[in-house]
């Protein structure tokens, strides 16, 4: 039974490391093409097309008005941009200050709307109800803490106009504002670094699969009607309507030049509300598709469905065995030392043993690499204290990530079972 | 179980593809790093 256990974690990281290589060889042929390709900020603008951007609020009165004055400053022909801000039950100030701004003399001439709402269905429904007053050909969503770059929103336009019968969607890049402030946000930043220049930059190379990210992206406004808008039921709103375009036949492309800085969680309760909420809302959204990997949905739905059933279950299953068994083994190997007539557990013949150890450094390796990989793609970011911090965080916030997912699984199967609702947390901003 | 006598050759053939694939992976990490270096961080 060991044994058995053993060749199929061994093999389960063969397949997890080839997952990476293969996404960080995309990634890298990926931002090489990008970096010779050229690029322009002006222009003739008479072809772009007209933008609705919703910012959906929830009390967010710390944050809300410079991010409304960022999407006010956006370098897009003011004529062509609709602006709905959607103050979402909220009980602090953050209607009064969109209000103050609105009233500005610079922006008195912008189709700038604030809108109240106390209904239900959270960012989704918030989002819906926004809709119907949009009138633009594209929607763009930023949410309340974004700080869009002046140029995100042409870059977002400019790729959509590239393929605009195949582009359903097209997102930018997300970056974090405050990623200097502790161990946490530092650790978060490389994630997101990784995730945006290696996950899906590589994605979209190797089979131009894309996700909407839940902010600085925008979507044809007909495709969003044809979808029927924002699932309310869903956790992760923005993944579930990745997969109902990827259905549709429809691409999601990734516009890198378009970055948008955003607050990434500050303390551990709220990273981990956060993350056990995107976890959960994975879950389900993988669990909902799974049966399109049997049926004739197009192949792009399948590799999503793959891709995130692989990421959470499958090599999520894989490490924590073959961590179990190195531990398990390391515990009696010094319990040996003091006792030799004990033995662990896990006995396994010849040198099978020594290969699981190369398999998992193998892992750690390119856990590493493939970090900085995306910090030397950035600007300033690949430095002496990243490299430090990508070498332990494998131990430390790596780990954490998995006690979340395994907490939001258990979850998960408790709302299943017992028929409860999942909540919606908004993440704490921090002033 | 005689699983071993083709196990383990698999073992160091599929671990030494990837090594190769590492280092290559590593070596186009530097190249990148020396080039965003040389372009935007002025050698600093």
């Amino acid at each position: 039974m060991s044994d058995i256990l053993l060749l199929l974690s061994i093999i389960s990281i063969w397949l997890a490391v080839f997952e990476a290589i293969l996404i960080m060889a995309g990634a890298t042929r990926f931002i090489y093409k990008e970096r010779r390709r050229p690029w322009s900020i002006t222009g003739d603008t008479s072809a772009y097309p007209t933008v609705t951007v919703l910012v959906p609020a929830h009390n967010e009165e710390l944050v809300i008005a410079a991010t409304a004055e960022n999407v006010l400053k956006l370098n897009y022909p003011a004529e062509k941009v609709q602006f709905i801000v959607i103050a979402d039950n909220c009980s602090d100030a953050t209607a009064e200050k969109l209000c103050e701004l609105k009233s500005r003399p610079d922006y008195a001439q912008r189709d700038f709307t604030v809108l109240e709402r106390t209904g239900t269905g959270g960012k989704s429904g918030a989002l819906n109800d926004a809709f119907e007053l949009a009138r633009g050909e594209w929607v763009c969503i930023y949410d309340a803490d974004a700080a869009p770059e002046k140029n995100a929103l042409l870059f977002l336009v400019q790729t959509a106009l590239e393929n605009p019968q195949r582009y359903g969607a097209v997102f930018g890049r997300n970056k974090a504002r405050n990623r200097g402030q502790n161990f946490l946000s530092r650790c978060v930043n490389l994630e997101l670094v990784t995730a945006q220049r290696i996950y899906h930059a590589g994605l979209w190379q190797l089979f131009k699969v894309g996700t909407i990210p839940g902010t600085n992206f925008m979507i044809k406004a007909e495709l969003l009607r044809e979808i029927g808008g924002w699932d309310t039921d869903a956790i992760t709103e923005d993944t579930a309507i990745s997969f109902e375009i990827l259905r549709r036949g429809q691409l999601i492309a990734l516009a890198s030049r378009a970055e948008a800085y955003q607050q990434e969680p500050e303390s551990l309760d709220v990273y981990a509300k956060q993350r056990r909420r995107w976890a959960k809302g994975n879950f389900d959204v993988v669990l909902g598709n799974l049966h399109h990997l049997f049926d004739r949905t197009n192949w792009r739905v399948k590799i999503q469905v793959i891709y995130y059933a692989a990421s959470y279950f499958w090599f999520m299953a894989a490490i924590l065995i073959s961590d179990f068994i190195f531990i398990v083994n390391l515990v009696y190997r010094v319990i040996h030392w003091f006792r030799p007539e004990v033995y662990s557990p896990f006995q396994f013949s010849g040198d099978v043993y020594v290969y699981l150890v190369v398999a998992w450094g193998l892992m750690y390796y390119l856990y590493v690499l493939q970090i900085n990989l995306a910090l030397a793609t950035d600007i300033g970011q690949s430095n002496t204290r990243n490299f430090i911090l990508s070498c332990i965080s494998y131990f430390t916030y790596a780990q954490l990530f998995i006690l979340i997912s395994i907490r939001a699984l258990g979850e998960m199967i408790v709302d299943r079972v017992t028929g409860r609702k999942a909540k919606w947390y908004k993440t704490q901003r921090f002033g | 179980m005689h699983y071993e006598s083709w196990f383990i050759p698999l073992c160091v053939a599929v671990s030494a593809i990837f090594a190769l694939a590492i280092l290559t992976l590593s070596v186009m990490t530097l190249l990148f790093r020396a080039r965003v270096n040389r372009d935007y961080d002025r050698g600093r």
